[in-house]
C-alpha cells in the first residue's frame, strides 16, 4: 500500500476520532464477551466466566492506550493535550508567560523588520523578465578603485565586440521643465542611445520603441512616456501616440508609452533619444553614461567580465590618449543600484542576529528555571511510566506555544518597524517600495520561530534527559538539589549573552563616534543660514548669463537676504563634472595622461559668501563674468597636485570637455582653500572654479543666505523668480544644513538602530543576570541560613555571591571585548576617522557594562546577605 | 539479518497472524483462540499484544477489517489479508525459516 494511502487513512482517523473509539470500544467488549461464553462452555460458572475473562483481558484501558498509539493518529492527538496544557500553565503564571513572549517578540519582530528590509532590497530579484541576466558596466580609472560613468563610443564598442553581452544601452538621466500641462514642472527626463524596452523585454502598451537610428547625429526629437505620464497626465488618451509634449521649451513627438510600472531609472516619466548637434558629438574622453544591458541567457557572469576586460585592453592600445588608463568592470544591475546599502544591511541583520540569540538564551534560562521547578512533576511521571521522548515533547510544544504568540506579536511590531524605516529613508534606499512584511518573509519568520523553539528548548530538555527519577523523588528538599551541570549551564548562557551585548555596544559606540567626527568635520566653508535651489533654464551663453545676474540682484534686494550667489556643481551632490584638463606648456604630460579636476561655474561673490577662503592671487569678480579674457582660480589641491612647490597663478589651462561654445584657454588668476565637495568623508578633490558668464550652464543650484532664518525667505524667493519666469519651478529645495544632515543620514540611522539593538540586548542580558543569581539566593537559602546561623558574617556571604556575580560579568565582558575586535572589521567601511578598537568607545562600553551588571548582581546579593537564618532552617 | 527483541516478537506475531488469515476471514478473538488451538495451547496471544498488532498490520496494510456478523449472531470486526500481505507473508515466512535454521545451526555447532 503507498503512502497516500496511508495519509488518506490516518486523516480519516483524525476527522472520525469518535467514531473510531466506539468502534473500538465495541470490538474489545466483543472479545470480551466471547472468552465470557467459552468460559462457561469450560465449565465455569457465571462469575467465575466473568472474572476470568476479566482477568485475562487485563487493563483495558492499557490495552487501548497501546492499540491507539499503533493506530497512528496519536502524534495530533498529543499534540492537542500538549498546547491545552501548555494553555493552562501559561495561564497560571503569567508572569514567566508575559516576560518570555515579550522577550521572543523583540528578538523575532526585529529580526523579522530587518530580514524584510534584506529580503527586499538585496534578495528579491529585480521586477523586469529573467532579470538576472541584465547587467551594469561602469569605467573605472586607473589607481582607483570607485566607477565612473561610461564614454559613448566605448559603450557602442563592447556592445558589438562581446559576444555575450546581447545590448548594452548608455543613458543619462536629466530634469527638464515640462510645459502645457497645466502648472510647469521639473520632471525626470532620462535621454537612451537606443530604446530599453529591449533589453528588459517588456512589451509597449501602446506605440513603438526608440530606435537606435532615431538617435545620435540628425536624431529625431521622439519621445517613449510613461504609463503614469499617460494616465496622469494625458488621462489615458487613446490619441496619446502621434500628439505632442513640450520640454524645456522644444516640442517631442510621443511614439509610445511604456507598460505600467516601469520606470527605470527610478523615477523617469520620459524617455527621449539621445541626440548630438555635431557629427563629432561621440567623444571618448567624455564620460557621461550609465549603461544597462543584458547578457545573453545562459552566459555568465565571469566570461561577460573576462571579454570585457580584454575589450577594455584593445581599447586602450587602439585608442591611447582617451583609454589608456580606462579599465571596465561589469556587474549585475541588481548589484550596481543595491551595491552601495549591501554592506550596512549584512551589518544590521549581523546584529540582529545577536539579538535574537540574546533572546533565545533568555527564554531558555526561564524555560530551565521552569522545568527546574517543576523537577518533581517530571520525576513522578517518569517513574510512573512516562515516556521521557513524550516528555520532551511536552517542553518542545509549550516552548512552541510560547514562540508562536510572542512571533505572531513579534510581526505586529516588525510590520510597524518595517513602516517606519520606509518613512525615514525615502530617497536614500534603492528598491524601497519592494520592502515589507510579505510572503516569503513571513516564511522566513515560521522558520526562525521554530529555530528559536529548538535553541531554548534544547536546555530544559538536556535537564530532563539527566533526570533520574528515583534519585529525584527520594531527596525532599530543595536545598542542595541543583545539579551542577544545570548551573554551569546557566551561567555559561549569561556570560555569552553580556559578550553579544558587548559586541553591539561597542559597535554603536564606534558609531556613535563616527558620526560625532562627521558632524564636526570642516568643510571649508561656511554653511550656516543658507537656502538653496536648482533652477534650469535655456538660451545662450548671454541669455543665461544675464538671467543669473537679474535673478541674484533681485534676490540680494530681498529684506533679510545678506548675500546671493549660484553655482553650477554644487558641494556634496552627487555627481559633478570632472574633466580632464590640459596644462598649457606641459609637454611632459602624454596625451592620455592629462589631469583631472572637478570643474564649478560660480556667480561673482560666490566665493565670498561661502566664506571660502583665498590664498593667493584674488578670486572672481563681476568683471571676469563679462570681460575679454578667460580667467580661472584653482583650489589648493590643484595647486599641489599640478604646480608642486610653485605658485600656478598665470599658467594657462584648458578644459577639455565637450562644450557647444568651444573650449576657451583659461588663465589662473587665484588660489583658494579646498571645500569638501564629493562628500563629507571624502578627501577634497582638485577644482576649478570658472566666471558663469564665461562657462555658460543654464542648470545652476543658487545659493541665499539669510540673516536670520533662511526657510522664511522662501515664499519671497519663489514670488521672485516667478516675477522673472512665472513657467519656471524651483527644484531641490534645502538648507545646505539639511544636504549635510542628509549625507551624515545614513550613518546616524545605524547608530540609532544599533543603539536600540544594543540597549534591548544589554538590558535582556541584565535581567538574565539579576534571574540566575536571584534564583541562585532562593535555591541556597537553607545552605545560607545554616552558614549564617553556624558564625559566619553577613559580609562574607555578600562578597561570596558578589564573586559569582562578577566572575560571570568580567568573562563575558572579556570575550566580548575579544570578539569584538574582530567582528567590528566589517563596520570598518562606514566609520569616519575611527578605528574598530578605538579606545573612545570600547572604554565607555566596558564601564557601562561593569556597573550595569554591579547593579543586578548587587540586589539579588543584598538579599542573600538579609536572609534569617531561623526563618529558612525552619523552613526546611 | 540482526533484528532487536521486540522487533523478534512483533515479527512472529505477525507472521502468525498473517498465517491464520490465510485461512480466510477472521474476527480477532477468533484468530488468537485459532492459534492457540493449533499450537496446543503453548501460543497464547494476550489481548494486549493481539489488538496493537493488528491495528499496526491494518496500518501497513497488509490485512483490512469489516464489520461483519459472527456465529453467535453479534456484530463483529473481521479481518482478512490482502494481497499485500500475501507478499508479505511469504517474506516474513522466508526470513523465519532462515532465522531458525541459522539458530539451529549456531546451537548445533556447540
Amino acid at each position: 500500500m503507498c503512502w497516500l494511502t496511508r495519509l488518506i487513512r490516518r486523516f480519516r482517523i483524525l476527522i472520525a476520532k469518535e467514531a473510531l473509539e466506539e468502534e473500538m470500544e465495541r470490538e474489545m467488549r466483543f472479545h470480551l464477551e466471547s472468552e465470557r461464553e467459552e468460559n462457561l462452555r469450560r465449565g465455569m460458572s457465571e462469575e467465575q466466566a466473568r472474572r476470568a475473562a476479566a482477568i485475562s483481558f487485563g487493563g483495558l484501558e492499557r490495552f487501548k492506550e497501546r492499540a491507539r498509539s499503533e493506530r497512528g493518529g496519536r502524534f495530533v492527538d498529543d499534540l492537542g493535550q500538549d498546547m491545552r496544557y501548555g494553555m493552562r500553565a501559561l495561564w497560571r503564571h503569567p508572569r514567566l508567560a508575559c516576560v518570555a513572549i515579550l522577550t521572543v517578540a523583540l528578538g523575532i519582530g526585529a529580526t523579522t523588520a530587518v530580514f524584510s528590509v534584506v529580503h527586499g532590497i538585496i534578495l528579491e530579484p529585480l521586477p523586469y523578465p529573467e532579470a538576472g541576466d541584465l547587467v551594469a558596466v561602469s569605467t573605472v580609472w586607473q589607481r582607483r578603485e570607485d566607477k565612473d560613468f561610461m564614454a559613448p563610443p566605448d559603450v557602442a564598442d563592447i556592445e558589438t565586440l562581446s559576444p555575450s553581452i546581447e545590448s548594452l544601452v548608455g543613458y543619462q538621466v536629466l530634469s527638464a521643465t515640462l510645459t502645457g500641462f497645466g502648472q510647469a514642472e521639473i520632471i525626470q527626463v532620462t535621454r537612451v542611445s537606443r530604446g530599453l524596452m529591449e533589453t528588459f523585454r517588456l512589451p509597449l502598451l501602446h506605440g513603438r520603441d526608440i530606435r537606435p537610428d532615431e538617435t545620435g547625429y540628425g536624431g529625431r526629437r521622439i519621445a517613449v512616456i510613461s504609463a503614469r505620464f499617460w494616465r496622469d497626465r494625458m488621462g489615458s488618451d487613446p490619441e496619446a501616440v502621434g500628439s505632442t509634449i513640450q520640454m524645456a521649451g522644444t516640442d517631442f513627438e510621443v511614439v509610445g508609452v511604456t507598460p505600467e510600472g516601469f520606470a527605470f531609472p527610478h523615477g523617469t516619466e520620459v524617455w527621449i533619444p539621445h541626440l548630438f548637434s555635431s557629427p563629432d558629438g561621440l567623444n571618448r574622453a567624455s564620460h557621461t553614461w550609465l549603461t544597462v544591458g543584458r547578457r545573453r541567457a545562459g552566459s555568465r557572469l565571469s566570461t561577460v567580465r573576462d571579454e570585457v576586460r580584454l575589450i577594455g585592453e584593445t581599447l586602450a592600445s587602439d585608442y591611447p590618449a582617451t583609454n589608456a588608463r580606462k579599465r571596465f568592470v561589469v556587474e549585475s544591475l541588481k548589484g550596481f543600484e543595491t551595491g552601495a546599502v549591501q554592506t550596512r544591511l549584512w551589518i544590521l541583520m549581523a546584529a540582529v542576529s545577536l539579538l535574537l540569540f540574546i533572546a533565545c538564551a533568555n527564554v531558555a534560562n526561564l524555560l530551565l528555571m521552569r522545568t527546574f521547578s517543576r523537577q518533581h512533576e517530571f520525576a513522578t511521571r517518569l517513574s510512573l511510566g512516562g515516556d521521557r521522548r513524550r516528555l520532551a515533547r511536552l517542553i518542545q510544544t509549550e516552548t512552541g506555544l510560547l514562540t508562536l504568540l510572542g512571533g505572531g506579536l513579534g510581526i505586529l511590531i516588525a510590520s510597524g518597524g518595517v513602516d517606519i524605516f520606509r518613512r525615514i529613508s525615502a530617497g536614500m534606499v534603492p528598491r524601497l517600495t519592494e520592502v515589507g512584511v510579505d510572503g516569503p518573509v513571513l516564511v522566513g519568520t515560521f522558520g526562525i520561530v521554530i529555530a528559536v523553539t529548538a535553541l531554548a528548548s534544547w536546555s530544559p530538555i538536556l535537564f530532563l534527559n539527566r533526570l533520574s527519577p528515583a534519585e529525584n523523588l527520594a531527596r525532599r528538599s530543595r536545598g542542595t538539589g541543583t545539579p551542577v551541570l544545570s548551573q554551569r549551564l546557566r551561567k555559561g548562557l549569561i556570560a555569552l549573552q553580556v559578550a553579544l551585548s558587548v559586541i553591539l555596544l561597542s559597535g554603536t559606540g564606534l558609531l556613535v563616534r563616527s558620526v560625532r567626527e562627521l558632524s564636526t568635520v570642516d568643510l571649508g566653508f561656511t554653511p550656516e543660514r543658507i537656502v538653496r535651489f536648482t533652477l534650469a533654464t535655456g538660451g545662450n551663453l548671454d541669455e543665461v548669463r544675464i538671467f543669473y545676474r537679474t535673478l541674484e540682484e533681485r534676490l540680494a534686494a530681498l529684506p533679510g537676504v545678506q548675500r546671493v550667489g549660484s553655482i553650477w556643481g554644487a558641494p556634496l551632490e552627487t555627481p559633478h563634472t570632472t574633466a580632464k584638463i590640459s596644462l598649457k606648456g606641459r609637454e611632459d604630460i602624454q596625451p592620455g595622461e592629462e589631469p583631472l579636476a572637478g570643474i564649478r561655474a560660480i556667480s561673482p561673490g560666490y566665493l565670498e559668501m561661502m566664506e571660502i577662503p583665498v590664498l593667493s592671487g584674488r578670486g572672481l569678480s563681476a568683471s571676469d563674468d563679462t570681460g575679454e579674457i578667460p580667467v580661472a582660480v584653482v583650489n589648493q589641491t590643484f595647486g599641489e597636485q599640478n604646480f608642486p612647490g610653485r605658485d600656478p597663478i598665470g599658467e594657462q589651462i584648458q578644459i577639455l570637455i565637450n562644450r557647444s561654445y568651444g573650449s576657451p584657454v583659461w588663465t589662473i588668476v587665484g588660489t583658494v582653500g579646498d571645500i569638501r565637495s564629493e562628500a563629507l568623508d571624502e578627501e577634497p578633490l582638485a577644482e576649478i572654479y570658472v566666471p558663469h558668464g564665461h562657462f555658460g550652464p543654464g542648470s545652476m543650484t543658487v545659493t541665499v543666505k539669510a540673516a536670520l532664518d533662511p526657510a522664511a525667505l522662501l515664499p519671497a524667493i519663489r514670488a521672485e523668480v516667478s516675477a522673472i519666469d512665472p513657467d519656471l519651478p524651483l527644484r531641490s529645495v534645502a538648507t545646505v544644513a539639511e544636504v549635510i544632515e542628509n549625507e551624515i543620514a545614513p550613518t546616524r540611522f545605524l547608530m540609532f538602530v544599533g543603539g536600540i539593538f544594543a540597549g534591548i540586548a544589554l538590558l535582556l542580558s541584565l535581567v538574565g543576570l539579576y534571574g540566575v543569581l536571584a534564583n541562585l539566593t532562593v535555591q541556597r537559602r537553607g545552605e545560607i541560613g545554616l552558614r549564617l546561623a553556624l558564625g559566619a558574617q553577613r559580609g562574607e556571604v555578600l562578597r561570596s555571591l558578589l564573586w559569582e556575580g562578577c566572575v560571570i560579568t568580567f568573562a563575558g565582558l572579556g570575550v566580548g571585548l575579544v570578539l569584538s575586535l574582530w567582528a567590528l572589521q566589517a563596520l570598518r567601511t562606514l566609520l569616519y576617522q575611527v578605528t574598530p578598537a578605538d579606545p573612545g568607545a570600547l572604554l565607555p562600553v566596558t564601564g557601562l557594562v561593569v556597573l550595569a551588571s554591579l547593579a543586578a548582581i548587587l540586589i539579588p546579593a543584598w538579599k542573600a546577605s538579609r536572609v534569617d537564618p531561623l526563618i529558612s532552617l525552619r523552613n526546611e | 539479518m540482526t533484528k532487536s527483541r521486540a522487533d523478534l516478537l512483533h515479527g512472529t506475531l505477525d507472521l502468525l497472524i498473517l498465517r491464520t488469515l490465510s485461512h480466510g476471514s477472521m474476527h480477532g478473538w477468533a484468530i488468537a483462540k485459532h492459534i492457540g488451538q493449533i499450537s496446543d495451547e503453548a501460543l497464547r496471544i494476550g489481548q494486549g499484544s493481539l489488538y496493537p498488532a493488528l491495528y499496526r498490520l491494518e496500518d501497513r496494510g497488509w490485512i483490512s477489517a469489516r464489520w461483519g456478523t459472527a456465529e453467535s449472531g453479534r456484530k463483529a470486526k473481521f479481518y482478512l489479508l490482502t494481497r499485500a500481505g500475501r507478499r508479505r507473508l511469504e517474506e516474513e515466512n522466508q526470513e523465519w525459516r532462515e532465522f531458525s535454521a541459522a539458530v539451529d545451526r549456531v546451537l548445533g555447532y556447540r
